[in-house]
């Protein structure tokens, strides 16, 4: 019904478009002019005139968004580099708005001024050395200014800054859709990660001999009994993607009677595994000294907020999981993107608190105004109000999938002392397991509830579909441990020929 | 016909058989009808990739608000009960993207104008290979039409925007897009590259080879500079797309790992790894900045051309003109990492990628300068083309001054990938480009069709496209200084975002107007097309080529001798003469200087 009401609508349209431009036609013949070809003086005229109430509109309608939006909602900037943005910016905006202003109405004026008239003859100049140069050399050297001032400012700090005051290392790291941050702890060194050690749950016998089990290794962190676990999510997924194919195998034929795909497909799979087995074997077994596993020892996960000492640098190294990202902090003025295969870094230096930041007037305003608004979208949508309060934020800002739009973070800068209390109260174990490997007294910890109360939730539905389907194998899992732990002993001479045969 | 002998002979291939249909008006050699069937390719799929942009602003617009029309027209897979689904957001957004920027701005600017101006305008025959201009075009409608359909299957268009970064472009399992989608993508952009590159040699060929007695390089009319220009551009550019383009197609299909590397999925490790998704986005940008210059300097040559026409008098600077076409051409080319400052690329690149970036304003600010100068004591005559070239002069300066706070890599840093971002090269692209499109369109129609088009509904469509436009896009500038990333298919799990939806319902409001405006300017074009009024010859007393050849179009484009050139193209109130303008072809008097 509506898509016939539009159709009606649209034909109705139409039609009476075209009867209006007969009339036009008709009535200008009547007149006798070439009515197309020519513009009459009076439709000139109104054109000219058109300019120039466009100009005070188009000026009118910047300058009101400027004084209405060009506090932007992030405020002042909160860390040392951005303050020298935010100037670099106002100087930017000093240099560039003159122009856009000035070059505009110049631009409309003249179009006003010099309209058609039949009396006067145009100006037949062609060209002025004078002017060209005078016009080549003015931006120049206006450029050469911000040239200078803006690389300066990145030099600082991309080159400077890293350099300076002892700075704490954080690692972001990225994925569909959420933050995992890894505090480096009381070394500061973050320990040696490896993406082909990530993984799930797995029960396996860790390097002492006893039995262990692990909600995962969800960062790729490298540690002995990280490779044992890797191998015997490896060895489970290869033993049930066996059991699978053997499954579809019949003997009495000869040959599978699934499809061909699905055979393919779990060859691949155990193919790849073997790649993967024989070069955490060949590359990562053999540099698994003391330096490289000690380092990692202290650090500490976090699938929550993220804490920050104020004025004190902190680097951040950007890793990936899977896609690109980009950790965007627009109160701090810093970005960067996470690539996978890389580890970029970027150094900054919180100079204001949350609760400081939060207490200024402008802010403040801000928010009773934004309180306002939220509020009364939640009324309209018949949920609970709620209060919202100053938060630095950090944000994907990298097209990344389904769930791009809600990637995000808490940031909390806050004094050394309160810091110290958070780091002191917080239960890392509990809420967010932390301890890669052993405790301090040498014991497997268990590493229960990874991740539990943190971001299933913001995952969306429809990315949840394509995951679960590449789930199945790790939950099947638990099932078979017993003889994964077998496994590892007993077929590895065996699974050596055949990854020797798979990678020559 | 009195014609004589040498008459005759010129006719000779031009009437030697009657053409049938097909050769006529479908697999046509000629390049004016080649010129009107990439025209209304990219008129139609114009339609579509505006209307695109209509259906998620209504999701940006109004967050909230369920809209059956969305389920009427995209299925109940991609809005259920009228509610878009984000990865369809996505696909949106990203077909939008890519059929503006290659499609209308690329394949429909330059295809268009390039083969209807350029052997008008330097006294040709025709292209100098009709045959690979005739496939030059059905390669972009096969290319048209494959990206079109990829549309219209069940796991949506490619939706990793159009810049298509691996690994979310190489995964099937990181994004439904990315499968089926993404390969349609890739093959119709492979067709289209193809498709201009024969379009492009073509163009330079012609160029080249094939100007008038007397069309010296020194006299060719603007358009036809930037149209060289554009073509080299091109050449040189878009064979790197391919490459990246293959790359990736093996990257997907044949376990490669140029752009993939330590890549974990939900269904565990990828064993590709050692490749660099850093490396697609240099090959990517090395076209992709170029690319920018390929939609704009056409659009500079056609507003030069039409200023010029319609102040009646000659453009300011003809030589800096063609000067800062060759320097934004040359520029072009070394600044594509500006694209790039915070991706993790040495710090050192940025440093010089910043200042190449920036020499470019000095060339464009010649340009704009030298368009304000040569209005300033003209006699302008308001048509339709003319209007919405003076409003590409004004997009053409706002956008470039927020240019330059974007290519500072420090203040880049809060700028990238933000509203702010958008805004800026959809006042660059989306509207000088788009408005410099429609004036060639309302200038060169009675070439195209010998008809005119109507000028009352031309002014309404000009008024609607620029205050839309501008009400788009400006706006934009202050999402972005409030920090809003692009690609966000809602904005409302950020509560601090949340002061921004009256303005975000502001952006909408005006998109949709802007794209109703445009229902105006397709029933004119195509009304006119049948049913205008007749044009005569030289409808804007225009000095070019192209107006001497008759009204009704002829294989061979001037039915006896080819016109001989004597003076510039731009005499216009030349003092001495009685009319207000002096066509190229007729010669100098005696003592006169040429300019």
């Amino acid at each position: 019904m509506n898509s016939l009401l539009i159709l009606v609508a649209v034909v109705a349209g139409v039609a009476a478009m075209i009867q209006l431009v007969r009339l036009n036609e008709v009535t200008s013949k009547v007149r006798g002019n070439h009515s197309e070809e020519e513009v009459t003086s009076d439709e000139n005229n109104v054109m000219a005139y058109g300019w120039l109430v466009f100009m005070f509109l188009f000026f009118g309608f910047t300058i009101g968004l400027m004084y209405k939006y060009g506090y932007g909602g992030l405020g002042p900037a909160a860390t040392v580099h951005g303050k020298e943005l935010d100037w670099l910016l106002e100087l930017n905006y000093w240099i560039i708005l003159p122009v856009f202003f000035i070059t505009n109405a110049l631009l409309f004026i003249f179009s006003f001024k010099y309209r058609y008239n039949k009396n006067r003859k145009a100006s037949y100049f062609s060209h002025s050395n004078k002017l060209e140069l005078i016009w080549t050399v003015a931006p120049s050297a206006v450029l050469a200014i911000i040239i200078f001032m803006g690389l300066k400012t990145w030099i600082n700090i991309m080159f400077d800054a890293p350099k300076e005051g002892d700075p704490v290392v954080v690692e972001a790291y990225a994925e569909q859709f959420s933050w995992t941050f890894r505090l480096a702890g009381e070394n500061n060194q973050l320990g040696d990660s490896d993406y082909k050690l990530n993984c799930g749950p797995a029960t396996f016998i860790n390097s002492k001999g006893e039995l262990t089990e692990i909600n995962g290794n969800p960062l790729g962190v490298v540690s002995r009994d990280y490779v044992l676990a890797k191998y015997a999510e490896i060895d489970s997924s290869l033993a049930q993607l066996n059991r699978e194919l053997d499954a579809a195998y019949s003997m009495e034929g000869g040959d599978y009677f699934e499809p061909d795909e699905y055979v393919q497909e779990k060859m691949k799979k155990i193919e790849t595994l073997n790649i993967l087995k024989y070069r955490i074997q060949s590359g990562i077994e053999s540099k698994l000294n003391d330096s490289i596993v000690g380092m990692g020892e202290d650090d500490i996960y976090l699938a929550s907020e993220l804490h920050l000492i104020v004025n004190r640098p902190v680097t951040f190294k950007f890793r990936s999981k899977d896609v690109i990202h980009s950790a965007w902090f627009p109160h701090f003025r810093a970005q960067m993107n996470c690539v996978p295969g890389l580890v970029t870094t970027f150094t900054f230096t919180p100079n204001i608190t949350t609760k400081e930041f939060a207490s200024n007037p402008d802010v403040q305003a801000h928010y009773n105004n934004l309180n306002e608004i939220h509020n009364e979208r939640l009324t309209s949508l018949g949920e609970e109000n709620e209060k919202v309060d100053f938060n630095f934020i950090l944000m994907c800002n990298k097209i990344c999938g389904a769930a791009h739009h809600n990637m995000q973070r808490k940031i909390i800068v806050e004094t050394e002392a309160e810091y110290e209390k958070w780091y002191e109260c917080e239960d890392f174990t509990e809420k967010n397991p932390v301890k890669p490997r052993l405790d301090m007294n040498g014991n497997p910890v268990i590493y229960k509830g990874w991740r539990k109360d943190s971001d299933q939730s913001l995952v969306n539905e429809v990315n949840m579909a394509v995951m679960n389907s590449g789930k199945v194998e790790t939950e099947v899992e638990p099932q078979v441990e017993v003889m994964v732990a077998d496994s590892i002993q007993m077929d590895a001479p065996v699974m050596d020929t055949i990854i020797a045969g798979n990678v020559e | 016909m009195a014609g004589g002998h040498d008459h005759a002979h010129d006719h000779a291939h031009a009437h030697h058989h009657k053409e049938s249909f097909i050769t006529k008006y479908i697999f046509s050699q000629d390049h004016k009808m080649i010129a009107k069937q990439y025209l209304i390719t990219a008129i139609v799929m114009g339609i579509i990739g505006i209307g695109l942009s209509a259906l998620f602003r209504l999701k940006l617009g109004w967050p909230d608000t369920q809209f059956p029309i969305l389920e009427t027209l995209l299925g109940s897979d991609a809005a259920p009960n009228g509610e878009l689904q984000s990865n369809w957001y996505l696909g949106l957004v990203t077909m939008h993207g890519t059929i503006m920027v290659f499609f209308v701005l690329t394949g429909g600017l330059s295809g268009t104008f390039s083969n209807l101006l350029i052997p008008l305008q330097i006294g040709a025959r025709d292209m100098a290979s009709g045959l690979l201009n005739m496939i030059s075009y059905w390669m972009f409608f096969l290319s048209s039409v494959i990206m079109v359909i990829s549309l219209f299957i069940e796991t949506g268009p490619a939706s990793a925007g159009w810049t298509i970064y691996p690994p979310l472009s190489a995964l099937e399992e990181l994004q439904p897009g990315s499968g089926l989608g993404m390969t349609l993508w890739l093959v119709s952009m492979t067709i289209f590259i193809a498709s201009s590159l024969i379009g492009g040699i073509n163009y330079i060929v012609t160029i080249l080879n094939l100007r008038t007695k007397g069309m010296k390089m020194t006299r060719l009319p603007l358009t036809v500079w930037t149209f060289f220009v554009t073509a080299v551009l091109g050449l040189i550019s878009f064979p790197v797309l391919v490459s990246a383009v293959v790359l990736l197609l093996m990257d997907r299909g044949m376990d490669t790992s140029f752009y993939l590397s330590e890549i974990t999925t939900s269904s565990g490790q990828l064993a590709q790894t050692g490749g660099s998704p850093i490396l697609y986005e240099h090959l990517f940008w090395f076209l992709g900045h170029p690319e920018v210059y390929i939609v704009l300097l056409p659009a500079l040559g056609i507003s030069s051309e039409v200023i010029a026409t319609n102040a009646r008098k000659p453009i300011f600077g003809y030589r800096a003109m063609i000067g800062s076409v060759l320097a934004i051409g040359f520029l072009s080319f070394i600044v594509w990492a500006h694209h790039m400052f915070v991706t993790g690329m040495s710090p050192f690149l940025g440093s010089v990628f910043t200042f190449t970036t920036l020499l470019i304003a000095i060339p464009s600010a010649v340009k704009v300068f030298n368009y304000i100068t040569t209005l300033w004591r003209g006699n302008i005559k308001f048509t339709p083309a003319m209007m919405f070239c003076i409003g590409m002069v004004s997009t053409f300066i706002t956008g470039g001054v927020t240019g330059i706070i974007l290519a500072d890599s420090a203040l880049d840093i809060s700028k990238h990938d933000t509203y702010f971002v958008i805004g800026h090269f959809h006042v660059v692209m989306g509207m000088s480009a788009i408005l410099a499109m429609f004036a060639g369109v309302y200038h060169w129609f009675p070439k195209m069709y010998g008809k005119m088009m109507n000028k009352k509904l031309g002014y309404a469509h000009f008024w609607l496209t620029i205050i839309s436009g501008y009400g788009v896009f400006i706006p934009m500038h202050f999402t972005g200084e409030g920090g809003l990333p692009r690609r966000y298919y809602t904005n409302t799990e950020f509560p601090m975002f949340d002061h921004m939806l009256d303005l975000n319902e502001l952006i909408s409001v005006f998109a949709l107007i802007g794209v109703l405006g445009q229902l105006l300017f397709f029933f004119n074009f195509f009304y006119s097309a049948f049913r205008g009024p007749r044009s005569t010859q030289n409808p804007w007393k225009s000095t070019t080529l192209e107006w001497t050849t008759p009204v009704d179009h002829i294989h061979g484009n001037w039915p006896g001798a080819l016109p001989e050139v004597h003076r510039w193209p731009y005499d216009y109130s030349k003092p001495g003469w009685d009319e207000d303008f002096v066509p190229q072809d007729v010669p100098l008097k005696e003592g006169e200087e040429e300019h």
